[in-house]
């Protein structure tokens, strides 16, 4: 059993990235105060002693208001740490000391890491490492956990032990302390009213906010919609050779076999592969990089009026951030918040938002429609997009503010938004942790869930009861439903079998219409747009499909978190329904006007 | 203390010194905590569109409060930035 480690301090202060270093894993960083609400734990060897570390969410004071400080401090109380590592923003120490003091008193031992010297260094914020090692009676390591400096000498202070430190008590005494400390060991030369990072803010923060906001996201989507189509071709024209290859290498097999994993399982998994998997695989990356930048708490400062007129807490913003990535990391990042009722409309309302999952289908969408009105380019399916993404966080607003008018009634509380400095993104670190990190995981449940599904529903195809095949009588009986909401049964059927993941809706789709016939190439996501097309999609096919895409019941891995955060059935059930109902209302109306 | 005012109140490029903090015990712990205790300096930047929140410099980091939270902190004008 190796010494045990953890790591704690500020939101935002690096704790992730230092971590990332001691132990050589990859823990999600960020620059917004709220990216880890989890703790992930890693080890290292140092001196032939293995030590056990572990990363918690950040804290601003030991007494904590929301879930993801409790569950940090109540870490801290267990008594199997060792050695708590308190680690330190360099540029914002007069705050970061008051926890610093506090953390040291209440410790069995501590270590000082102070983080990111290289841009206090920039700042022009001395920190003098002697003086706050004389003062805090403990040890004093200075890093820089984006360059690696320093963190040789951190692993080998964590492995000779920290030390125990009792300074004073009393709440108000730690602050002053801390300011008394901050004056001997800090000469802070940084012009914080007229530096380049006020001077950013003013612009993206002020009244042009809003304008700036949309031009970013159009300009990702641009490159997501751009972007994907070239390994889209790529990858559908590999897959349709392969399919023809496996075709005819597989001649022995009885027809019905060939036919279910070829035809079934094989055609769908590929489909997933070079249809949805380019678009989520481009637009994860680039939205990381307004995540590294420290661009997400401005994105909710410039928002927050809308918030706060729906009820709704202001940090709200950045759980539909993260929705965007996933609904699931969504609901658990609503962690954040701090009032259990604002928490749990962050939480139903979540998937209002479209994740990763889905952004391949609104863009296939958006493409469909704008094929209508004469034009496929590029800018004229990212409008839609845009409009569509506009919209999503729109009805998501609504639900919020139905919501607090009514079962979870009550005001805004208040909340205090940190706004991080802006900070280089790590392009390559992105890159490889969205690209193989992620897409592999992507594609991994793309094979575990499209396979099977696949599979079923050529299945469903094939398998004849009566006078026609099962899918038939199960799209027939959601017919009804399905006309009543500008769509067909075919479509719903898609989107029930596609609850496990929502980038397979789709295409499952795609195989009901195309009967598992043998006459089907999907090149791009154009083609794939003109199949639908054949099918007797018209425009308002396309937009009810597009709302139903935003406004439906959530996937199964984030119907199960919100059932892990809420504990309770009641509330998932209402995430499982109040957007399901939506959806169907919102496509009812549609189909009514038009 | 005749020339204390809310937080709120106090013009973008001044420097401030908090006099006092109200509003409900947990609500003011929480405000001392994030730094906001008494004789800290602090220095509104600047305010989102419609006025609200606002961006204040306080202790080393970038805070936004709405004003209706930055209500409950009492504030000296020291001088112009
Ligand atoms: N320049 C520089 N950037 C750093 C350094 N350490 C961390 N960062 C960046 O600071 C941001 C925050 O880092 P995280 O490791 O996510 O911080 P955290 O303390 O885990 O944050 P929470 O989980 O929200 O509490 C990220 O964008 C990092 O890339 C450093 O030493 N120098
Ligand atoms: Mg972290």
């Amino acid at each position: 059993m190796g010494a045990k480690i953890c790591l704690v301090g500020n939101p935002n202060t690096g704790k992730s990235t230092v971590f990332n270093l001691l132990t050589g894993m990859r823990q999600h960083t960020g620059n917004w105060s709220g990216k880890t609400v989890g703790s992930a734990e890693g080890s290292f060897v140092y001196g032939g002693k293995s030590m056990d570390v572990v990363d918690l969410p950040g804290i601003y004071s030991l007494n904590p208001i929301s879930e993801d400080e409790r569950y940090a401090v109540d870490f801290l109380s267990r008594d199997d740490i060792d050695t708590v590592v308190v680690v330190l923003d360099a540029t914002c120490l007069e705050r970061n000391l008051i926890l610093a003091l506090q953390v040291i008193d209440c410790a069995e031992k501590a270590i000082v890491c102070v983080n990111l010297m290289d841009e206090a260094r920039r700042k022009n914020i001395g920190v003098d490492l002697e003086v706050l090692h004389r003062e805090l009676g403990v040890r004093v390591i200075g890093t820089s956990a984006g360059t690696g400096e320093g963190i040789g000498e951190l692993k080998k202070a964590i492995y000779e032990g920290g030390s125990r430190c009792v300074h004073s008590s009393g709440g108000a005494a730690f602050s002053e302390r801390a300011e008394e400390i901050y004056k001997k060991a800090v000469d802070y030369g940084c012009d914080v009213y007229n530096c380049l990072d006020r001077k950013i803010d003013r612009i993206v923060m002020g009244v042009w906010g809003l304008p700036i906001m949309l031009a970013l996201l159009g300009v990702i989507f641009y490159i997501t919609v751009e972007g994907a189509n070239i390994p889209s071709a790529f990858l559908s024209s590999c897959f349709a050779a392969a399919e023809s290859r496996l075709w005819e290498l597989s001649g022995f097999m009885p027809l019905f076999l060939r036919g279910l994993l070829i035809r079934g399982l094989f055609r769908t998994v590929g489909w997933v592969v070079s249809v949805m998997l380019p678009p989520m695989a481009v637009f994860f990356p680039l939205f990381t990089l307004l995540e590294d930048v420290g661009y997400l708490p401005r994105i909710a400062f410039v928002l927050d009026r809308f918030f706060k007129r729906a009820g709704a807490h202001g940090k709200m913003v950045l759980t539909i951030c993260m929705g965007f990535g996933c609904n699931a990391v969504g609901v658990t990042a609503a962690r954040i918040i701090e009032s259990p009722r604002e928490r749990l409309i962050a939480i139903l309302t979540n998937s209002f938002v479209p994740c990763n999952g889905r952004f391949p289908s609104i863009i296939m969408l958006a493409a469909i429609f704008t094929a209508g009105a004469g034009s496929m380019s590029g800018l004229g399916i990212t409008a839609a997009v845009l409009a569509a993404v506009s919209a999503s966080v729109i009805i998501s607003l609504a639900a919020s503010m139905l919501l607090s008018r009514t079962v979870l009634k009550g005001v805004p509380s208040s909340f205090v938004l940190e706004l991080p400095p802006y900070r280089k993104p790590h392009i390559l670190g992105i890159l490889y942790r969205s690209l193989v990190d992620r897409t592999m995981f992507v594609f991994g449940r793309a094979v575990a869930v499209a396979a099977p599904a696949g599979a079923l529903i050529w299945l469903l195809q094939n398998i004849h009861i009566g006078g026609g095949s099962l899918i038939f009588y199960i799209s027939d009986a959601l017919e009804p439903l399905g006309r009543f909401m500008g769509m067909d049964g075919k479509l719903l059927t898609a989107f029930i079998l596609g609850m496990p993941a929502n980038e397979i809706v789709l295409p499952l789709a795609a195989m009901c219409y195309s009967g598992g016939s043998y006459i089907t190439d999907i090149e791009s996501t154009a083609s794939f747009a003109q199949l639908l097309c054949s099918n007797g999609w018209t425009i308002k096919t396309a937009v009810c499909t597009l709302v139903f895409t935003l406004c439906h019941f959530p996937c199964t891995t984030t119907l199960l978190t919100v059932k892990k955060e809420t504990g309770s059935l009641k509330w998932t059930a209402a995430a499982f329904l109040l957007p399901l109902v939506t959806g169907i209302l919102l496509c009812g109306i549609i189909n009514f006007i038009f | 203390m005749s020339d204390a005012m809310p937080l709120s109140c106090i013009p973008v490029g001044t420097r401030g010194e908090i006099v006092a903090i109200k509003g409900g015990f947990k609500n003011r712990d929480r405000l001392m905590e994030l730094g906001f205790t008494k004789n800290t300096e602090v220095i509104p930047l600047h305010t989102g569109p419609g006025g609200n929140p606002t961006a204040y410099f306080v202790r080393g980091a970038v805070m936004a409060l709405r004003n209706e939270d930055a209500d409950n902190i009492f504030i000296r004008i020291k001088e112009e930035y």
